[in-house]
């Protein structure tokens, strides 16, 4: 009897608050399912060797920036051995740049995503060649011929 | 008129008279109840109305009532902030701004994903990252040098 009451009574609270009930829970999946920031030492092993490179800045980054960083070393040991090294001997010169220049390195990924490495690699290699004059001509032509779009690569402070 | 008709009408009235002496008679006598039976019965109704308790409500069952005196906003039958209220109260709305948190969350989560993803390519690309930051190479990787070939076709 006491328990049929109890039931009902559980019943009554379930309905008046499904909502809140249903909304608590997809708030648990999405933030059981997130990337946390965390303290250094709160990092677990792997992580901590990925991040190495970042170890005395780790805590001047801002939350954001922690997580990503996270997210990165959470894909790393997908990457193949040369992919992980390229990786960390580029981190520290990355994580040095401003805000501005890694928005402008992700803009400029973004719109040379479809040219091949192998193009890629060559063109570099040719344009490193250049004079400084050459260069700065056409650094100049691009910045005349970009028009300002709203839509630009993602940013974090 | 026929006869019959005439009967029915003189029954009616008969009996609207009869009701009505009835009425009368029952009036009066509850006036005159013995002293013993009117304090019998105002002893059961006030035991009736300690008894009584009005069903509980929680806070989000209830209705807003705006006491304004004796405007309509206090009669819930005319209120439509009351009837909003009793159809959505307040957990939907609780539940609302809970979805939209997660949301926005999921958002920002979802950005920084995507950023990880660009910078995890750029990171592990044929050219290092200071090529990016070059728009001089964007442009030459861009237009294959030619700008360079038609500048000097131009004598510039």
């Amino acid at each position: 009897m006491i328990f049929r009451q109890a039931l009902s009574l559980a019943c009554l609270f379930i309905r008046s608050t499904r909502y809140l009930v249903i909304a608590s829970s997809l708030g648990l999946l999405v933030l059981s399912t997130s990337v946390q920031a965390q303290a250094w030492e709160q990092l677990s092993d792997t992580q901590k060797e990925v991040l190495t490179p970042l170890e005395e800045d780790w805590n001047s980054l801002s939350k954001d920036r922690q997580k990503k960083w996270v997210a990165i070393a959470n894909r790393y040991p997908e990457m193949s051995e040369s992919e992980q090294n390229t990786l960390q001997s580029r981190m520290s010169e990355w994580a040095s740049l401003s805000q501005d220049e890694r928005r402008v390195a992700r803009d400029n990924y973004l719109l040379t995503a479809k040219v091949p490495a192998e193009k890629k690699a060559e063109a570099w290699k040719a344009y490193q060649q250049l004079s400084e004059e050459d260069k700065k001509r056409l650094a100049e032509k691009k910045a005349a011929r970009t028009k300002p779009s709203a839509v630009t690569a993602p940013t974090l402070k | 008129m026929s006869a019959e008709q005439n009967n029915t009408l003189v029954h009616r009235s008969v009996e609207a008279r009869m009701g009505q002496f009835a009425h009368d008679l029952l009036n009066e006598s509850s006036g005159q109840l013995p002293p013993h039976l009117i304090y019998r019965l105002e002893k059961a109704r006030q035991k009736a109305l300690a008894q009584y308790q009005p069903a509980r409500k929680w806070f989000w069952q209830r209705e807003l009532t705006l006491s304004t005196g004796s405007s309509s906003f206090s009669n819930s039958e005319s209120n439509w902030g009351s009837k909003l209220w009793g159809i959505f109260g307040v957990t939907p709305i609780l539940a609302l701004v809970l979805g939209m948190f997660v949301i926005v969350h999921w958002q920002s989560e979802a950005r920084i994903l995507d950023i990880a993803e660009v910078d995890t390519a750029i990171l592990t690309d044929t050219v290092p990252p200071e090529a990016y930051k070059d728009d001089g190479f964007i442009r030459f990787l861009i237009t294959n040098g030619k700008d360079l070939v038609d500048d000097e076709k131009e004598g510039v």
